[in-house]
């Protein structure tokens, strides 16, 4: 393996590849830092500009793409409070904090250097379990996928808010939205009133986005208005934080980085489980881990470190199923295997043997465009950084505008325009009544995947979900589920109070 | 659950706007559960497995169960907070802008309607520089949609 790996970085070591690789990171950063433009609008809109290129140019650029989409998402959260893309919410939880403390440049290097150092974890891991998970990942049956869903939300509940009760409301709502549009099994309508823009059920960016970034700009915004203009005119950071963070001290926090890449790399090992489940799994087991828990949602670099570690090791670990089974991880592995299709590469058991040479030069553009992120990351900073400089009532009218555009722009419809600015009163009364915003965001998210795998155990199992019982995988994580949701309405009051 | 429990949910907003929230989502829920989704979810059985209202009424009706655990014990507790007024006068504000943003845009256009909500928001928010509420004006809603364009092939509305 090592001599085929040197033999992928002798291919892939050109001077035209590594441009590509940078090009594909800094658009990437651009367009995932616009909210609901994350890395799959990214590789959707940039995969036709590969097509006149060699293939391995071609999957570099898409896989830089990847990688500074995923990162790029962070930055809007930790400096403006408003995510663009739900996996990047649990960043915002401790990154907004750091730069109302004046720390916006330490968040942001604690959310690259996590990001870049989950990522090459998560690529290590892929070339070397690259054929013997994919058969672990084969064990996970619709069962075992209800069984980690329920767990998740559960998990959700317990980390993001004070009141496990509010937050359990907040996801099963967003489940309930998710099951709008046509019936998975029969495809016959569930409550879209013979709207054609309602068959495919609400846009999950125009949700997203509503709730997450929209909102949180709308709050700040009548939160200025009540300040009036001498906040405003003061500008987002009232005191100089520390903006260094040299890279002992954030090695300091090796266990988090490495449980993080771990977490992250796991769920995107297994097919369809997606980035902001491993954001927020990660970010409970931080918090959870930490002798500090109440520091979590307070400016505690470990919650940016839990969460960006983690999204950013999807990346990786997605290329696993996709490349040993052809089957994809996420949306973007998907966009991936269509990039690979067109350039005469067929993703699947037999791709390792027929385009070997192929694969493992990819290995290595993967290993070096984490080397090419961190610097074109670290020299965005301080550009990026202007924007916490700014008086907030400069940024946040044309992030309004940006939201709307962004929602607009994948599908052009006007409906979703309308149902974000829905979503965006929801997401308000919601924070303002201190129910979780995010919870709802993933119940939507993830409620869809929870029917599909609960109504297929259940035809499988003919409705008999003892067989349960005979699942110790799904047994562990129904357990894990019991544990936690315990463990968070005994840890509630204690907090709260 | 212990006495303990009872500040369970304890959270911005105080004990009157959670008792608010728990019943506007009780009410909510049996919306749903009476009206919406026998009415609107076809057929009321299905032939491969469960009902396509089946998951939906679980949802619906996990949501009604958990907001009367939450209406239960805020009940219990010493009134406490406020903010209901605030919360009602920006749903208020915010749902009369949606609106008008709504109809701006699909009658007036975005580039009417954009310049007019980032003058209209930064002057909200307590901005007084005229001319640089002139310039984001002008400027930023034409370079949105020259970049929309030129990137995206995409002519907003």
């Amino acid at each position: 393996m090592i001599e085929s790996l040197l033999a992928g970085f002798e291919a892939a070591f050109t001077l035209v590849n590594l441009a590509f690789i940078a090009a594909g990171v800094t658009l990437g950063i651009l367009i995932g830092a616009i909210p609901g433009l994350g890395s799959v609008t990214a590789l959707a809109i940039l995969i036709p500009i590969t097509f006149y290129m060699s293939p391995l140019p071609a999957i570099a650029f898409l896989v830089g793409v990847n990688k500074g989409g995923t990162s790029g998402g962070a930055i809007p959260a930790i400096l403006l409070n408003s995510p663009g893309t739900p996996e990047a919410a649990a960043s915002a939880f401790d990154g907004y904090p750091m730069t109302q403390r004046g720390e916006a440049k330490r968040a942001m290097k604690y959310a690259l250097y996590s990001s870049v150092t989950g990522d090459m974890i998560s690529d290590v891991l892929l070339i070397i379990l690259v054929v013997p998970f994919a058969a672990v990942a084969l064990q996970f049956g619709p069962l075992e996928y209800t069984a980690i869903l329920i767990f998740a939300f559960s998990l959700l509940a317990g980390i993001s808010s004070s009141s496990p009760t509010k937050g359990l409301i907040a996801i099963f709502g967003g489940v309930f939205l998710s099951t709008i549009g046509l019936d998975p099994v029969d495809s016959t309508q569930r409550m879209t009133f013979d709207q054609v823009n309602l068959y495919d059920g609400l846009s999950i960016s125009a949700v997203a986005i509503g709730c997450l970034a929209l909102a949180s700009v709308i709050e700040q915004m009548f939160d200025l208005k009540r300040q009036q203009s001498a906040a405003a005119a003061a500008g987002q950071s009232q005191s100089k934080g520390r903006t260094a963070l040299p890279i002992g001290e954030f090695f300091s926090h090796w266990k988090t980085i490495g449980r993080s890449a771990l977490i992250g790399s796991g769920v995107g090992m297994l097919p369809g489980l997606g980035v902001t489940l491993a954001a927020f799994l990660s970010y409970g087991a931080a918090k959870r881990a930490s002798a500090e828990p109440e520091s979590f949602g307070k400016g505690n670099p470990q919650g940016i470190i839990a969460t960006e570690a983690a999204n950013s090791a999807v990346v990786g670990a997605n290329l696993v199923p996709t490349i040993a089974l052809g089957v994809p991880g996420n949306i973007a592995a998907a966009l991936l295997i269509g990039a690979f299709i067109i350039h005469g590469i067929v993703p699947g058991p037999f791709m390792m043997t027929m385009h070997g040479e192929l694969i493992y030069a990819l290995f290595a553009s993967m290993l070096m465009a984490n080397g090419v992120h961190l610097v074109i990351g670290k020299l965005g900073i301080p550009i990026w950084s202007l924007v916490a400089k700014t008086p907030k009532s400069v940024i946040l009218p044309p992030v309004l505008i940006l939201c709307i555009v962004g929602v607009y722009l994948p599908g052009q419809s006007l409906f979703d325009v309308g149902v974000m600015l829905a979503f965006a009163g929801v997401g308000l009364a919601m924070r303002r009544t201190g129910f979780p915003v995010v919870c709802l965001v993933i119940g939507f998210l993830l409620g869809g995947m929870l029917e599909t795998s609960l109504r297929q155990s259940l035809l499988l199992h003919k409705s008999d979900l003892s067989a349960m019982l005979g699942s110790p995988i799904a047994l562990a994580f129904l357990a894990l589920t019991a544990f936690v949701l315990v463990r968070a309405f005994r840890r509630a009051p204690k907090e709260a109070s | 659950m212990s006495d303990d429990a009872d500040l369970d949910d304890v959270a911005p907003g105080g004990r009157g706007v959670d008792i608010a929230a728990g019943l506007c989502l009780a009410a909510l829920a049996l919306f749903a559960l009476l009206w919406l989704i026998p009415n609107h979810t076809q057929p009321a059985d299905s032939q491969f497995d469960v009902a396509p209202g089946f998951f939906p009424n679980l949802a619906a009706g996990t949501v009604l169960l958990l907001s009367v655990v939450l209406l239960a014990r805020r009940w219990r507790q010493a009134p406490s907070g406020g903010g209901g007024l605030q919360v009602i006068t920006e749903m208020a504000v915010w749902t009369a802008l949606a609106v008008a943003i709504m109809l701006a845009l699909s009658k007036l256009g975005f580039l009417v309607m954009a310049p007019v909500v980032i003058a209209g928001a930064m002057v909200f928010s307590g901005n007084r520089t005229w001319w640089l509420i002139a310039a984001m004006a002008l400027v930023f809603p034409l370079a949105v949609e020259g970049a929309a364009w030129v990137i995206f092939t995409v002519d907003l509305p």
